[in-house]
């Protein structure tokens, strides 16, 4: 502990002596590698998060406040995280409090007849997906998976995922918010401010939720957000999803209202005006690219894997050789996962026709092989779930994003191939999973109905092998500099951290956030934060991922 | 890797006090009872059931520490061999001479103990003529049935649970008395997900597709799923009159009781905890008993139902099936 004893006392005074630790054994579990979604260097490196002064994890609402209020009092840093997905969770400085958000885990209430839910941060997608099914109702996951926290995503991140197209981006959810600001006081945003209840997320004025959430959400750097009500969407499923089968080849059979496709076209013009026209019919529930994160020439034997327990990968090679998975592997280069759900039976018959004609009309096709009734059912409940983020590192240990076009989908269609040929190249070098090139994976759609995909090349490594690791960083520093060559818009996902925290795990110098800000496409958006944070964190108990740019 | 880092405390002298106290009388006594060996077999007295010094039998039953010195429990593991006999199964019991299996040592992170006592095991049941041991233990089971292969040991080893499943297919056990009962079933930690079989595996790490870790040859997978889970529930649902409701969290995915691991010795108030959890989840299904096929989780249910002053009734599975017969 590098405080001083009689700040702990208090501390402890305010979540009792169960809630906080200083124990270095407890203090390192609150460090995390910074391999993967962060600088992407892996524990080869020895190079963690740094380790928090403590850690407590508080009940309410009143407690994280009265942390909050001593902290500002006595100038201490803290960052408050709820799943801790990757390094952006946890301190990027010496002698910070990490606040773990797991105590307040409670699902406040379901509002059925008006949609939505009143949650805490603990609160996991899967927990609240289970108990909306019970009353007809689903949750929008991230794309970080359903064990991810949904306050957390919502008020703090992009919350980007398959459920984009029928229920939009977790933010764009985001009703009203209980936000403890960074000075300890409590701001209740939106219906909730107005005394009208959590139905709305912006009342009278500017927008606080652009307030607290600046350009991709400050992740736990202005303050703690305590409960949120985030809005439910439309379930004409069973209350609960059966599942069967055997790890991994889980799968859910539902009712005739649901169907699971995997399309494909003939060329990325086709696969855009595709995605167009299902948001123009007004179709589809769940829209990802979503096996192609194995690769374009490892995805579908991947599924053959992962739809038969008895496989492992040490059956890849062979399953490879065989000339159906070669077929199909062909015949689904430019493909896409959509679920369609029918409210009622006519309603499915109406999608059903109108995506036939959407297809007919794009020269796309259904890739049958993905219609078998196991592999449908498996990929149905992967989709509607997400609980499969374990695959993500399945390779070699080691994954991570590049590019990451955040756009519509004729802008990152047109630059795939591209990307795909780009990353071939670096793949023969043998630095990570020659897997075809275009990983590119992502949700098809959102941003009220409009269009913004995100394309985000998979890049798989062994983050123990220090060649494969270092050949990694390599590519994605030349990504980085392909994407400016190129001026390509809503790329640079592989340095999306790095103007927040630096490789040595700490928040990146001055000079080098100032560097980066000023030379986005958009710096006004920083110097804006910048005003905000001086207003609502005067006293600087956050870290840089609020990100800032001086005048 | 937690069990290699449990080894790696436990050689570099970092053990937990009440664990080492368990193994020091272990040592001596054979038992993580903490209890005399001279007493070890007294749960089978005026049992009608050989013993290995004086007959001869194939069929082996290892009643397990927590069976032979537990004095509720232990009529579950005289009803297991008294259906088996029953059944006509050449059953017979290794009394005072059982030894522990070392199965909980070495999930404490004791392996030398599991080495010892897993090769004084095998050499007593190879002098013997054991062919099947059947456990009534689940922690006994896994040692049994998923460490013992390493040092060698061929014999079968079954659960008693896998065991009537199969008399109750040959038709050579029938239930016939109805027990009008709603119950659920807990998984066992080391009956289920560490239950699953031992598969001889010696080879290399390789990369294919130049990043993906493969294993040459093919590595098995243990995944839990092969686990020992459908027998129970059969049995349960062959006794007439018994209403079997499942818990949301069941086979690979059970929850645990909170006795494993030397977890109930060292760490009490998180043991009970957890168990307490179990309980209230079975509550949550309306069940009137929580059935279970370890007596470490049952002993640990117990404790949890006296401590809440609840009605919620733990019964092994044997107790039901001897009743039911």
């Amino acid at each position: 502990m590098t405080f001083n004893k009689d700040i702990y006392r208090a501390l402890e005074d305010i979540v009792g002596s169960a809630n906080i630790s200083d124990d270095p054994a407890v203090l390192d579990s609150y460090i995390y590698s910074l391999a993967h979604t962060a600088i992407h260097i892996g524990p080869f490196y020895n190079t963690f998060t740094p380790q928090g002064a403590a850690v407590l994890m508080p009940g309410n609402t009143e407690e994280v406040q009265a942390i909050v209020k001593l902290c500002n009092k006595y100038k201490i840093k803290y960052k408050a995280s709820s799943t801790f997905w990757s390094a952006q969770g946890y301190p990027s400085e010496d002698n910070t409090i990490q606040l773990d958000m797991r105590r307040m885990d409670r699902i406040l209430e379901i509002d059925e007849k008006n949609m939505f839910a009143v949650i805490e941060p603990g609160v996991i997608a899967a927990t609240l997906q289970a108990e909306a099914m019970q009353v007809g109702l689903n949750t929008h996951i991230p794309g970080s998976g359903c064990s991810c926290s949904v306050l957390a995503s919502a008020t703090s991140y992009l919350g980007s995922g398959p459920g984009n197209l029928y229920g939009g981006w977790y933010y764009e959810n985001l009703l009203g918010v209980e936000w403890v600001i960074p000075t300890g006081e409590i701001f209740k945003t939106g219906s909730l401010g107005s005394g009208c209840g959590w139905f709305c997320g912006e009342g009278p004025g500017p927008s606080m939720k652009g307030v607290f959430r600046g350009f991709l959400g400050a992740k736990g750097s202005m303050g703690v957000f305590t409960k949120c009500a985030i809005k439910l969407f439309a379930w004409p499923g069973p209350k609960s999803l059966p599942v069967k089968g055997i790890v991994p080849a889980y799968r859910t059979t539902l009712p005739d209202n649901f169907k699971a496709y995997t399309v494909a076209f003939p060329s990325w013009k086709a696969w855009a005006d595709a995605a167009y026209s299902i948001w123009d019919a007004g179709i589809g529930y769940l829209a990802h690219r979503q096996f192609n994160m194995f690769g374009r020439d490892l995805k579908y034997a991947m599924v053959k894997i992962l739809t038969d327990p008895t496989k492992t990968l040490g059956d890849l090679e062979e399953i490879l050789e065989d000339p159906e998975v070669q077929k199909v592997t062909e015949e689904s280069k430019r493909d896409f996962q959509i679920i369609l759900v029918g409210m009622t039976k006519r309603d499915i018959e109406w999608q059903e026709k109108a995506f036939d004609e959407i297809l007919n009309k794009t020269g796309g096709w259904k890739v049958e092989a993905m219609n078998d009734p196991d592999v449908h059912d498996w990929a149905l409940l992967y989709l509607l779930r997400l609980g499969h983020k374990n695959l993500n590192l399945v390779f070699g240990g080691g994954y991570d994003g590049a590019f990451g076009f955040l756009l519509p989908a004729d802008y990152g269609a047109s630059h795939a191939e591209e990307a795909g040929e780009f990353k071939k190249e670096w793949e023969k070098r043998g630095a990570m999973v020659e897997a075809g090139g275009d990983c590119m994976m992502g949700p098809i759609g959102g941003q009220g109905g409009g269009g913004t995909c995100l394309w985000e090349n998979f890049t798989c490594f062994d983050s123990h092998d220090k060649e494969s690791t270092e050949g990694t960083l390599e590519f994605f520093d030349a990504c980085t500099k392909l994407s400016k060559e190129k001026g390509w818009v809503g790329a640079g996902m592989e340095k999306w951290n790095s103007a927040a925290r630096g490789s040595d795990g700490r928040t990146t110098p001055k000079e080098e956030r100032d560097r980066i800000h000023r030379s986005a496409p958009q710096p006004s958006v920083y110097r804006y934060q910048r005003k905000i944070k001086e207003v609502f964190n005067p006293n600087d108990c956050g870290d840089e991922y609020f990100e800032t740019l001086d005048d | 890797m937690v069990r290699e880092l449990k080894f790696k405390m436990v050689e570099d002298g970092h053990g937990i006090e009440a664990h080492k106290k368990m193994i020091s009388v272990l040592v001596k006594e054979h038992n993580t009872m903490m209890q005399p060996k001279s007493k070890r077999g007294e749960w089978a007295d005026n049992l009608d059931v050989p013993r290995v010094s004086s007959e001869k039998f194939e069929v082996l039953f290892h009643a397990g520490c927590r069976f032979s010195y537990d004095k509720v429990l232990q009529n579950s593991a005289r009803s297991a061999v008294t259906m088996l006999k029953n059944a006509g199964v050449n059953i017979g019991i290794m009394g005072e001479r059982e030894m522990c299996c070392g199965g909980r040592a070495y999930s404490m992170g004791y392996r030398d103990e599991l080495d010892r006592l897993a090769k004084s095991n095998i050499n007593a049941c190879s002098k013997a003529g054991i062919r099947t041991i059947v456990a009534s233990c689940a922690d006994c089971y896994h040692a049994f049935k998923r460490l013992y292969p390493q040092f060698g040991s061929q014999v079968e080893v079954l659960h008693t649970t896998e065991f009537i499943h199969r008399l109750i297919k040959e038709e050579k056990l029938k239930f016939r008395t109805g027990m009008p009962i709603t119950v659920t079933y807990h998984d066992p930690c080391h009956l289920g997900r560490q239950g699953e079989p031992y598969v001889p595996w010696q080879g290399v790490e390789k990369k294919i597709k130049k990043q993906i870790i493969v294993y040459e040859p093919r590595r098995p997978r243990y995944n839990g799923a092969w686990g020992v889970y459908d027998q129970p529930r059969e049995i349960l649902k062959a006794i007439p009159g018994v209403q079997l409701v499942e818990m949301q969290r069941i086979r690979e995915y059970s929850w645990c009781c909170g006795a494993g691991g030397g977890v109930r010795e060292a760490y009490p108030e998180y043991s009970n905890w957890t168990a307490v959890e179990r309980i209230e989840e079975a509550k949550s299904t309306g069940a009137e008993a929580i059935i279970s096929a370890c007596p470490w989780c049952e002993r640990n249910f117990m404790d949890a139902v006296s401590g809440m002053g609840d009605s919620m009734k733990v019964y092994d599975i044997i107790d039901l099936a001897r009743k039911a017969v």
